[in-house]
């Protein structure tokens, strides 16, 4: 990299050398450059708060980003692009990461459009005056030094041993004479004062804030100054660019004895012009010729910058280290010698070919070693090692016949050190460094021979730098552009699900009939995308979806199966159903977008399977319509045995309707009648009035349906079918081979519409459907008090009857009773021969029917112990058989 | 740290379907509108960040179809703003919104901010809502009424502003300490009870 800078640099020249120096070295200098140099020089001045477009171009980038991109092996680029105070601007106005990436996205147009460029002439010069105070009454090469640059617009201007270096002087504060002196003579040189007028300016003490009210005339005016012992840095900036500089911040940090006393260290400053801020690091490392004094400057120079650090001004938290700029300045006497022999060093100065001694330069080659100052530049050098010179005069120290003469006036000089005076190579010791993430040009890097008041030579760096002023209101309108685009690009970045319908609609689903559609889901967007369906409320019982959540891969698609199903049994989803109508809404939530509504509408044909006996004489009323409708069917398929419509068939169908009073007398009596279904007539008290048809809405008489027709209509089937000989048919209830589908199915839709069973219907098929639909029944008909009380003991018949009179609905008692009536007449002699059923099997038939309620495991306790599983079957069976038998 | 500032807001769009929910939302988020927008079967979301008012909104568009109005309390739960928006051509139209007015206030939620919107302004001619009808509403219920036109974008701004300006400011208590104490608290209590013993 060095070498690169080198390259670059190949076409700056010292253009200020116009002194004919007396010193070997500076003779090298041609008279060809001195000519361009002083033409560079008139027309160098620059003004500031404009934009000289025709000079960008000629710009070389030599800033340290992409140098600093070599060590670091790729810095994110995201970061790389926002420089120090535009991060400070963003954080400022909340900008998250989001929105952070769209604005470093936004094109060269908008950052134009913000960004005012500001083209800056920077003089920074080191001198280690050795402790002299400035020429009382000659310039002493002074303006010529403080002049090189032609129109500067900001001066950094550093010294070291601005006073000697005596113990007092390092162990006590600023020697204040001495900078007085300096400022004064800088006062002088810069705005062509006279010494009392530069002497009345600094007398007065002023801030910087007074200088500013004052409205000086002067040119240029310090804007801050700060001392550490023998170092000292003041920045004098233009008038005019006083208001540009927003923001000052000093550090210095003390690299001498015990690391405390600030006889070597640094003092930085660092400037926030407009919105570009740049570090000055005024330094003297420790001396020495050692490869130890060397190794004590590398410490010495991490020790600075990592000590370097501001405390912000700003309002945010954060601290700041001195290279945290846009660009970086370092000056000072590094002290660095020569890795090389002194007679042979010597020999070349002698010579005139001191150029070829940079290769044996300890800066030099630690830095292409990257030992030290890593990612920093350095010009071209093209003068002459800047120490040690014999004081007034452009000859080193030791130089073939000054030896003696040198040697003498040290030991005048440096009385404080008591040690024998070493003789001294010549070395670069003074040097200029930068290092810039944005355009920076060298101008002039070169020693002042004509500045003779010290053993050191001054050194000078020229610099032309680009310095950017972000405007706001543009810039808050580039990042409002960025929001927007950061909102459109978090909204095209979130998951994007297809759904192939949204409305689903199953149209007429019967009793235990499975439906299933799918609804396909596809990621059209550019993420996975998760998602998960729920419903406000309830879950249907009747719908099935599978599965509930999931995640759908980008461009990939998926299924959910959506399956309406309306079942029997124990808790099936028939018996759920209020009303007709099957309608829920699914919501589909797809994490981080929006949410998808599916619709899911159908129509339940409403089955007298899967509901209770009440809920099914609730949803069809009992009416005398209904009663007639049947007893004509049963009127007419009875032809075939020619007998017509006998009254006690016609009995039958009434004799579901059992004209209870609520709080009903002689409860023997009516049981009887009940038992015996012989009919109303035999019902002891309430009046007698038939309940016709015309008068079906104001009944005087509560009627209640206690069983249902549907039931009834299956029964009577029974019983009637084969020649009335039904109920004899071999394998009655109890026949191993099931129904076919369209056997039940027809017989079920014969069952809903109050029509007559089809013949093809044989009677053990249909005493099969009678066990399936009292099996469809969505819980037991018989309530759990009474597998409660099983488990205790099984009641005789008449503690049964009141048993189930009093915990059951009399709807569900009515349908009990004419069940048993109906199994009753299946026992009966004549019919138990044919169908070979027993009591004890149909009455654990009917118990498995009726009492279906789980059997705890451990069973509960009875007066002899616990109860074995077949234990309480087989009382629940008995308390069946009760009603198969005892009543008879 | 870096996203200080901006805060995040859920706001809900309720009314009549066709009252041009949706179009304002686009039209406000991204700047479209179609004269054909479908029907949102659902509830979208989008985001907007109001820099000025250090405002992120979370916008829920909800389906103004009758069937779906049993899932408007998903959406308008834990809303900081809703508005509410009618279609001043319609009168059904207003009288919906009104039962909308109707149902919030039902949920008891003080702080939510409700704005009536009058959407569709670009169609006077065949306005059948006055707005100084729906003005003495607004104002009888505490809402923030405007006439918008999601077509021609007249409004729209004012609307979303006007909430973001109404939202409260943030409080500046950190969270993270407030969680740390739980931890702080659960220790403390064993430690005692050593010291005791």
């Amino acid at each position: 990299m060095f070498k690169k800078t080198k390259k670059l640099y190949k076409k700056t020249k010292a253009f200020i050398q116009s002194s004919a120096s007396g010193s070997s070295g500076s003779s090298a200098r041609s008279q060809d450059e001195k000519e361009e140099s002083e033409g560079r020089g008139e027309s160098g001045g620059v003004g500031t708060g404009t934009e000289e477009s025709g000079e960008e171009e000629e710009w070389v980038d030599c800033g340290g980003d992409e140098a600093a991109g070599d060590d670091d092996g790729g810095i994110d680029s995201a970061n790389s692009k926002v420089d120090v105070r535009m991060e400070q601007l963003l954080a400022q106005v909340g900008v998250g990461p989001l929105v952070r990436e769209q604005f470093l996205a936004l094109g060269e147009e908008d950052r134009k459009s913000y960004t005012k460029a500001h083209n800056v002439r920077l003089w920074c010069t080191t001198f280690n005056v050795n402790g002299k105070p400035p020429p009382e009454e000659d310039d002493g090469g002074i303006s010529k030094w403080l002049l090189a640059g032609g129109e500067v617009d900001i001066y950094a201007i550093g010294f070291q041993e601005i006073m000697p270096l005596t113990a007092s002087n390092v162990l006590i504060a600023d020697n204040n004479a001495s900078l007085f002196g300096w400022e004064c003579k800088i006062d002088q040189a810069l705005n062509g004062t006279t010494k009392e007028e530069a002497e009345a300016f600094f007398q007065n003490g002023a801030g910087v804030q007074d200088i500013i009210a004052s409205k000086s005339t002067r040119k240029y005016l310090p804007i801050m100054a700060k001392s550490l012992v023998g170092v000292y840095l003041t920045i004098w900036v233009k008038s005019e660019l006083m208001t540009a500089v927003e923001q000052k911040e000093v550090v210095s940090v003390s690299c001498g004895v015990m690391r405390l006393l600030g006889n070597k260290g640094s003092v930085s400053i660092r400037l926030r012009v407009w919105d570009t801020y740049i570090s000055f690091i005024c330094v003297h490392l420790s001396s020495g010729e050692s490869d130890q004094d060397r190794q004590r400057r590398y410490w010495d120079m991490g020790h600075i910058f990592q000590k370097s650090t501001l405390a912000s001004h700003s309002d945010l938290e954060s601290h700041y280290n001195i290279l945290d700029s846009d660009f970086c300045f370092l000056f000072g006497d590094l002290n660095f010698r020569l890795n090389a022999e002194e007679d042979h060093i010597r020999h070349l100065i002698h010579q005139g070919s001191h150029m070829s001694l940079l290769e044996s330069d300890q800066l030099a080659q630690g830095m292409q070693r990257k030992e030290i100052l890593h990612g920093w530049n350095e010009g071209e050098i093209t003068f002459p090692p800047t120490f040690k010179y014999i004081v007034g005069t452009n000859t080193y120290v030791g130089a073939s016949g000054e030896e003696s003469l040198a040697k003498a006036s040290e030991e005048g000089e440096e009385d404080g050190d008591k040690k024998p005076q070493k003789k001294r190579s010549p070395a670069w010791c003074d040097r200029i460094l930068w290092k810039a993430t944005k355009p920076i040009k060298l101008f002039g890097y070169s020693d002042v021979a004509d500045v003779k008041i010290s053993d050191h030579k001054p050194v000078f760096g020229g610099f032309m730098v680009s310095m950017h002023q972000y405007l706001e209101e543009e810039l808050d309108s580039a990042i409002h552009k960025a929001r927007r685009l950061a909102d459109l690009k978090e909204m095209e970045g979130r998951p994007q699900l297809e759904l192939s319908n949204q409305f689903f609609d199953f149209g007429v689903v019967k009793f235990d009939k499975k439906v299933t559609q799918v609804a396909e889901l596809a990621n059209t967007g550019p993420v996975d995308a998760h998602w998960h369906l729920s419903v406000t409320g309830d879950k249907p019982d009747w719908l099935e979806v599978q599965p509930v959540q999931g995640k759908v891969s980008v461009g990939k698609t998926s299924e959910i199966v959506l399956t309406v199903h309306l079942d029997g049994g124990i808790g099936g989803s028939a018996g759920t159903m209020r009303g007709d109508s099957l309608e829920t809404i699914l919501v589909m939530s797809v994490a981080g977008s929006g949410d998808k509504f599916i619709s899911i509408t159908g129509t339940y044909k409403f089955s007298c399977f899967g509901v209770t006996p009440d809920r099914l004489c609730e949803r069809k009323p009992y009416n005398s319509e209904r009663v007639e409708r049947l007893k004509s069917q049963y009127a007419s398929s009875s032809t075939g045995t020619g007998s017509g419509p006998r009254p006690g068939e016609i009995a039958a169908a009434e004799e579901a309707m059992v004209k209870v009073k609520l709080q009903c007398e002689g409860e023997d009596d009516k049981l009887k009648c009940m038992l015996s279904l012989e009919g109303r007539g035999r019902e002891g008290g309430g009046p007698k009035e038939e309940p016709g048809e015309d008068d079906r809405g104001g009944d005087p008489f509560e009627f209640v349906p206690i069983v249902p027709l549907e039931l009834q209509n299956l029964v009577q089937y029974i019983a009637k079918s084969n020649g009335g000989r039904g109920l004899r048919m071999p394998n009655l209830v109890i026949s191993p081979s099931y129904p076919s589908f369209e056997t039940i199915e027809v017989t079920r839709e014969a069952m809903d519409t109050d029509s007559a069973i089809p013949a093809s219907v044989g009677p053990v098929d249909a005493s099969l459907v009678l066990l399936m639909y009292l099996t469809s029944f969505p819980e037991p008909l018989l309530p759990k008090q009474v597998a409660d009380v099983c488990s205790l003991c099984v009641p005789d018949s008449m503690a049964s009857l009141d048993l189930l009179r009093n915990s059951m609905s009399k709807t569900s008692y009515g349908t009990f009773l004419y069940l048993m009536k109906f199994f009753r007449d299946v026992l009966k002699k004549g019919n138990a021969k044919g169908n070979g059923l027993t009591v004890e099997v149909l009455s654990a038939t009917l118990a498995s029917v009726f009492l279906t309620y789980e059997i705890a495991s451990t069973g509960p306790l009875s007066q002899e112990g616990t109860l074995g599983y077949n234990d309480i079957l087989k009382r629940r069976a008995d308390f069946i058989r009760g009603f198969l038998v005892n009543v008879l | 740290m870096a996203n200080q500032g901006i805060q995040p807001a859920k706001l809900v769009l309720l009314g009549d379907m066709g009252a041009g929910k949706s179009s304002l939302v686009l039209r406000f988020v991204k700047g479209q509108f179609t004269d054909y927008q479908e029907s949102t079967i659902g509830a979208a979301f989008l985001t907007k960040t109001v820099p000025e008012f250090k405002v992120k909104f979370e916008i829920w568009d909800t389906a103004g179809q009758e069937r779906y109005h049993s899932l408007a309390p998903m959406y308008y739960r834990g809303a900081a703003a809703a508005i509410i928006v009618y279609d001043i051509t319609s009168t059904d139209s207003f009288n919906r919104a009104k039962n909308w007015v109707r149902e919030l206030q039902r949920q008891g939620n003080p702080e939510l901010i409700v704005a009536l919107a009058g959407n569709k302004a670009d169609l006077a001619g065949q306005r059948a809502v006055e707005p100084g009808e729906a003005q003495g509403y607004a104002d009888e219920n505490g809402l923030y009424f405007i006439e918008t036109s999601a077509k021609t974008s007249v409004n729209v701004g004012e609307l979303f502003n006007e909430i973001a300006k109404r939202l409260p400011k943030p409080k500046q208590v950190a969270k993270e300490p407030g969680s740390g104490n739980v931890v702080l608290t659960r220790d403390a209590p064993p430690k005692k009870k050593q010291q005791c013993c």
